[in-house]
């Protein structure tokens, strides 16, 4: 343990501040890591180039403090909420990325546009009350 | 179905299990390595952290068998611990403690076999106060809400063992464990745990009353 941090400067280092003994930040002491999915691959700019779009398509959203995060998965909020939540715990991840957004907002203002076309066309009758008055 | 209330909550617990030999006794450290994946996975909590002196292997979680591991790893995004200590456990049980004392958000904690460091300043803290701290000036983080787990409840001290509303006893009950209910004068919830419970099965109490029981954890966990 003498070559270890001691509580406040793991908690430091933990939170980002600079590690003093100068070594990169690694992914645990164990054999079984996970892959790193954000490492760089070959040294070409087009490779480059595919895994910057890469990642910018997978990003969910910007790196928060997870203390400013009060609380991410919203448990108590159901409907379409616990259906979202649903399947970023299936795939693991942490938000919505960007490439669903995207594909979503488009379908959204497709349906959008579409709708105003819609309403312009009506014979110009109100929706009233359905059922029985009496 | 929505989690029960005693697996989201921030009470600390106790987890036992009569001792015997064979394959029906034991069931602790599984349960609690379930129970700290869950509070993680489910969101309740935002760090999970099993110290695990006897080195089991199927712990989930980061292993990291060093302060200068936790920090790195935490660095990287993980955010479940596998602890192994290897040098003095109640002295690396009391830094980690207060390197968690120091990060952000709620955490939860499983010292297993705590019996080894019962003693220690610090697990008498992580029981008497490390579940009211969310709100302290002193302690800029979460609560910390603790687990512990031990075949020797006798062993434990009455900071602990005086902290912990939620009781939870693994596998049947046996007149070992009765005993042990008639001392700490909640009898009453040993009659109403069911006397034939599978092996692994675990029994909740709160606050001396019986509340229910459950099936085994997950196999995948042990």
């Amino acid at each position: 343990m003498s070559e270890d941090f001691d509580p406040a400067t793991a908690a430091s280092v933990a939170q980002g501040d600079d590690d003093p003994t100068g070594s990169k930040p690694t992914r645990g002491e164990s054999g079984t890591t996970e892959p790193d999915t954000t490492e760089a691959t070959a040294d070409t700019g087009g490779d480059n180039a595919l895994t910057a779009l890469k990642d910018a398509l997978m990003q969910t959203e910007p790196s928060t403090d997870l203390s400013r995060i009060e609380n991410p998965w919203q448990p108590d909020e159901g409907g379409a909420a616990r259906i979202h939540r649903a399947i970023q715990k299936m795939t693991s991840m942490d938000g919505t990325p960007a490439a669903v957004d995207l594909l979503v907002g488009a379908l959204e203002m497709t349906i959008e546009g579409g709708g105003s076309a819609t309403i312009e066309g009506d014979s110009g009758t109100e929706p009233g009350p359905t059922g029985d008055l009496g | 179905m929505s989690d029960p209330y005693y697996l989201t909550d921030g009470s600390h617990v106790f987890i036992t299990a009569p001792t015997g030999a064979g394959a029906k006794f034991g069931g602790k450290t599984v349960l609690s390595n379930w129970w700290v994946q869950r509070a993680v996975e489910s969101g309740w909590f935002d760090l999970g952290l099993v110290f695990n002196p006897k080195g089991h292997a199927f712990i989930d979680g980061q292993q990291v068998k060093s302060l200068k591991g936790l920090a790195q790893s935490y660095q990287a995004g993980y955010r479940r611990f596998n602890y192994i200590p290897f040098d003095d456990v109640e002295a690396e049980h009391t830094q980690v403690m207060e390197t968690l004392q120091q990060l952000p958000g709620k955490k939860i904690v499983a010292h297993d076999e705590c019996h080894e460091y019962g003693d220690s300043e610090m697990l008498d803290w992580c029981f008497r106060q490390g579940g009211n701290v969310e709100d302290s000036v002193k302690f800029d983080t979460g609560n910390i809400r603790s687990l512990a787990i031990s075949q020797h409840p006798w062993d434990l001290p009455e900071g602990v063992t005086n902290n912990v509303p939620l009781f939870v006893l693994v596998g049947p009950p046996t007149q070992q464990a009765q005993r042990y209910f008639d001392v700490m004068q909640i009898g009453g919830a040993f009659d109403a745990i069911p006397d034939d419970l599978e092996p692994y099965c675990w029994s909740v109490v709160d606050g001396g009353e019986y509340i229910r029981s459950h099936a085994p954890v997950p196999e995948e966990y042990a």
